[in-house]
């Protein structure tokens, strides 16, 4: 047994001394190539995931025997032309470049399906679809009276009407609506018997009439916020004068806050931009402080009497929007956009901003590694035509936007073709909302049609391991 | 020898250099889990490199210990057919059906030859055996006392000492008395030994008790003028359960071996007394406590004596007996006897059983609780490493390679105990976790996980053998269905991994914690016995 257990020592010890620096090599990248390359040296490797999933990979010349996802191992550094394919759906292509080391991660590859002819929901006509109540709701907005707006349940592909048959509001016409991301509420200024109304909508409760809030509106507002976890407490900006609307004790609390031309909420904190360029801080018992080390001198110097759209983002970081689309950011020293910004997009995460412009889009990002300047703003799409919605999609790796009747996907993973994909006609309006649950892409086809559109496959809850390779 | 084995009663450097021995393992073992945590945050690729070499390095010490598992099984079955009593009657004879056994038996006999010796004589052989109580009432104690009355070696020649604690309840205190007075005609006595609480520089543990009961053994012994050369002691626990053979089989080690006063004789401790009324957890975790002395068995040069066990009287007696003031008395008896005969002291493994319980309670949580005790106190051990260590430095006689290969095993044994487990499970996935950008765009996020998965499915096939083995050493359940009760015990082996973490490694990490941070333990019984009954020893 002695004798055993020394051999199996010495033996086992030799298999750890070769085994051991072997597959640390092997896990760095380094691999023995045969041929011209004869010797050891670095390779580096594609791990590619697609939605669908199963394509088949071609890589080169080689085809792969095991489908997405997968991790292609031990290659050569270079470029590579990657082809992914599948049944029923269009080839994707791309030009990848392979470093020694490295892994290029393309694990949100969109197949888009071959045919993408969008099915009619229903015969109705709408004029508009408003998607942010809540997380799942479309609000279809009828040229014709409140009584013929709808709701779609996008989870579910149900659709409803907004309000109940018998409801006192069904002749009223919509002349201003407020929506709130995350929010299942909203405020709609309506017009009956030539009168202006204001209804604030609880679309969690279905099919509830509306309440009625007009006699809280001394004016009509320029600007309503609210915060999205709240369901009863309203803020108005009409005239400069910022105002507190309770609904739950219907009562107004007028001048809350000091005039402004701009204002935002935050963690129940107002932002004020106010008519001297300060930036005031409110508290929800209208303790008022000033917060200027967010507005630096110099760009505050560059406002003028215009009203502002003012979006909070994190680390005391500020943008600034101005009626024309010119925006600023407080931590950078020059304007990001001199004119055409109408969106800004905060992704899933909370760490990337997409920003929509009349002609081009933009990532705002937060690198916190880079400690002079950490935000940057990259243009990543630009674009004669008129966009006009934009989303994040798909995990936050692409942006599904709208522009002159067309609706178009843009990848913004490494390797994905540079130019957007054409998904297909869209209404004048350029209205769509992509449900990530189901996979579903609705729209509003030129007719003003409700469609629907399988983009993905719906949402699996376990995400599925990378397959091994194996190369035919 | 000069040295005493205690912590007790040392100044100056010496009292420093235990302490910074007592913190050593502990320290250590900190230092490469904090370690491994801050080189998974920062150095994701080194860590994940540090992962790769241990994974392989855990491969192939499993695969090590894998064979010698089912070496040392094979053994046990080979001499699980012995009959010791037969042997006994003539031990010169080699021809043994068994070819395993026999080739064992004449390879005992040759290294007597080559010393020019006879194996002793084992008509005058006595055992003497001491079953320290506690808390354990007279149905835990019983079984034991039985399988003792069972024996088919001379039973008048087995002495037992009912080693009862002065401070144990009175109810514990009557069954001992009873007991005694019921199994007394059976044997050449059963004495009960009432260790009176207090004594000066002793400790609440079982070695004192078991030292107490030694002394007045040693006093009847000299009364019934058996030398002390002729007796072997055994400490067992209150629930160990011997098999018939037992002592036979313990008489023929005892003889046939050459400095059989310079020895310990470790039996395979196995848990089946109450092993298929123990939860799953505590079930995998016995087996597989058996298994590893199974794999220590077959290395007697590095072999330390573990639980219930023998050993000379007169060794015993010329060391002074267990140490008094530690909790790990199985151990440290046999380095308190290394380290006085100057390395001229070994264990020597015997290919049977005795069975003790699994620690079971009421409920599940409380089993779980006592489990995790249990292993905390197996771990406590370590308390041996700064003695055994300064014990080296004043035995010059021992070998300078036996001192070091002595000090890496333990101290290795100690490390891993505490480690392996979670650079097995957290560490193993701790760089992918928290992979920043730069970590999971390279090369070595993807293919680590994918080297590590290969190792683990090797490691299936170790995990394979070892669940046919438990199959095969378990007893058969008490069940109309057996077969699937097998199937589910097999199934059980799935949960190793959580079982590791949870009852292996933190349980060990908390003992070497508390030595280096000088919290020492009180001594804790541990809850044995069959759910029926209340809560014992």
């Amino acid at each position: 047994m002695r004798t055993l257990r020394q051999v199996l020592f010495y033996l086992f010890l030799l298999a750890y001394l070769i085994a051991t620096p072997v597959a640390i090599l092997y896990a760095l990248g380094y691999i023995w190539a045969p041929g011209a390359e004869r010797g050891l040296v670095r390779s580096g490797l594609i791990a590619i995931a697609s939605t669908p999933d199963e394509a088949q990979i071609h890589l080169g010349n080689s085809r792969y025997t095991r489908r997405t996802p997968t991790a292609i191992r031990d290659l050569l550094p270079g470029i590579y032309n990657l082809r992914l394919t599948q049944r029923n759906s269009d080839a994707w292509q791309g030009e990848i470049e392979v470093r020694a080391e490295r892994a290029t991660v393309l694990d949100h590859i969109i197949l888009l399906p071959a045919n993408r002819t969008p099915q009619p929901l229903a015969p109705e006509v709408w004029s508009q679809m408003h998607s942010e109540p809540g997380e799942r709701n479309i609000v279809l907005e009828s040229p014709r009276s409140l009584l013929d707006w709808a709701m779609l349940d996008a989870s579910e592909g149900r659709l409803r009407p907004l309000l109940p048959t018998t409801s006192a509001w069904g002749d009223a016409h919509v002349l201003q609506t407020w929506f709130r991301k995350d929010s299942p509420h909203a405020l709609f200024q309506v017009q009956q018997h030539d009168r202006d109304r204001y209804l604030w909508f609880d679309f969690s409760a279905k099919e509830e009439e509306p309440l009625d809030v007009t006699r809280l509106f001394l004016n009509a507002p320029d600007e309503v916020i609210w915060d999205p976890r709240t369901h009863s407490e309203i803020y108005t900006r009409a005239q400069s004068r910022i105002h507190r609307l309770s609904f739950k004790d219907m009562a107004i609390f007028p001048d809350c806050a000091p005039p402004a031309k701009g204002f935002a909420l935050n963690r129940n904190h107002l932002y004020i931009l106010n008519f001297s360029n300060s930036l005031l801080r409110v508290g929800s018992e209208g303790a008022t402080e000033r917060t200027d080390y967010l507005l630096p001198t110099a760009l505050a110097a560059t406002l003028t009497n215009d009203t502002y759209a003012i979006h909070l983002l994190p680390d005391d970081a500020l943008l600034v929007r101005n009626t024309t689309g010119a925006l600023w950011l407080n931590a950078l020293s020059n304007e990001l956009a001199p004119q055409g910004v109408r969106q800004i997009v905060g992704d899933e995460k909370e760490d990337q901003w997409l920003v929509v412009a009349d002609h081009a889009l933009g990532l705002l990002g937060l690198n916190a590694q880079e400690k002079s300047e950490p935000w940057s703003l990259q243009w990543i799409h630009s674009q004669d035509q008129t966009i006009q919605r934009a989303a994040w999609i798909h995990d936050d790796t692409h942006i599904l936007f709208s522009s002159q009747g067309r609706l178009l996907l843009l990848a913004l993973e490494r390797g994905g073709e540079g130019a957007p994909r054409n998904l297909g006609p869209v209404g004048a309006q350029g209205a769509f909302y992509f449900s990530e649950r189901t996979g579903y892409l609705y729209a509003l086809n030129e007719e003003g049609r409700l469609t629907r559109l399988r983009l993905l496959p719906p949402r699996s809850l376990i995400p599925l391991p990378l397959h091994a390779e194996t190369r035919e | 020898m000069s040295f005493s084995y205690t912590r007790m009663g040392i100044e100056g450097r010496e009292a420093g250099l235990q302490r910074f021995l007592e913190i050593l393992p502990g320290a250590t073992s900190w230092c490469i889990l904090i370690t491994m945590l801050v080189l998974g945050l920062s150095a994701p690729q080194l860590a994940a490199a540090i992962v790769i070499a241990f994974n392989l390095y855990w491969l192939l010490r499993l695969a090590h210990s894998t064979i010698f598992l089912i070496l040392s099984y094979s053994l046990l079955r080979a001499e699980s057919e012995t009959d010791w009593q037969q042997r006994l009657l003539n031990l010169d004879q080699e021809d043994i059906p068994s070819r395993r056994s026999r080739l064992l038996h004449r390879k005992r006999l040759r290294a007597l030859q080559q010393l020019h010796q006879k194996p002793q004589d084992p008509t005058d052989i006595h055992h003497v055996v001491i079953i320290p109580i506690a808390r354990e009432t007279a149905d835990i104690i019983e079984p034991g006392l039985r399988s003792l009355q069972a024996q088919d070696f001379s039973t008048q020649r087995i002495l037992v000492m009912l080693a009862v604690e002065g401070r144990a309840a009175e109810n514990v205190r009557r069954d001992a008395a009873e007991l005694a007075a019921r199994f007394r005609p059976y044997f050449l006595d059963v004495h009960v030994a009432l260790h009176p609480d207090g004594i000066p520089d002793e400790a609440r543990v079982k070695g004192a008790n078991a030292t107490y009961a030694a002394k007045q053994a040693a006093t009847i012994l000299r009364a019934h003028n058996i030398p002390f050369d002729r007796a072997t002691v055994s400490c067992f626990d209150a629930d160990t359960v011997v098999s018939s053979g037992y002592f036979s089989c313990l008489t023929y080690h005892y003889c046939m071996e050459p400095h059989r006063t310079r020895a310990s004789f470790q039996p395979i401790p196995v848990y089946h007394n109450n092993i298929w009324e123990a939860p799953s957890s505590a079930r995998v975790l016995e087996v597989g406590s058996s298994f590893f002395q199974l794999i220590e068995a077959t290395n007697p040069e590095t072999l330390v004596t573990f639980s219930s066990h023998s050993m000379s009287f007169q060794a015993l007696v010329e060391v002074g007996y267990w140490p008094v003031d530690m909790i790990s008395d199985d151990s440290a008896i046999f380095w308190k006897s290394y380290l006085h005969y100057e390395g001229d002291y070994r264990a020597v493994p015997m290919y049977t059983t005795l069975s003790m319980d699994v620690v079971s309670a009421d409920s599940w949580l409380d089993t779980l609780r006592g489990l995790y005790k249990q292993k905390r106190r197996w771990a406590w051990g370590v308390e041996n490493f700064p003695l055994v260590v300064r014990g080296f430095l004043h035995t010059p006689r021992i070998a300078f390679r036996e001192k070091i290969k002595h000090i890496i095993k333990m101290f290795e044994a100690h490390i891993s105990w505490a480690t392996w487990g979670f650079m097995l499970s957290a560490f193993n996935w701790l760089p992918a976790l928290f992979a920043g950008r730069e970590f999971s765009s390279s090369v070595m996020y993807f293919n680590a996980p994918r080297i590590s998965g290969l190792v683990f499915n090797l490691a299936g096939l170790a995990l394979l053998i070892t669940i046919v083995l438990s199959q095969l050493l378990l007893p058969r359940p008490p069940s109309r269905r057996p077969t699937l009760f097998r199937i589910l015990h097999a199934a059980e082996w799935l949960l190793v991994p959580v079982i590791t973490l949870f009852f292996s490694a933190l349980p060990a990490l908390d003992a070497q914690t508390r030595l280096m941070l000088g919290r020492r333990m009180e001594f804790w019984v541990a809850g044995k016995g069959k759910k029926a009954h209340p809560p014992a020893s």
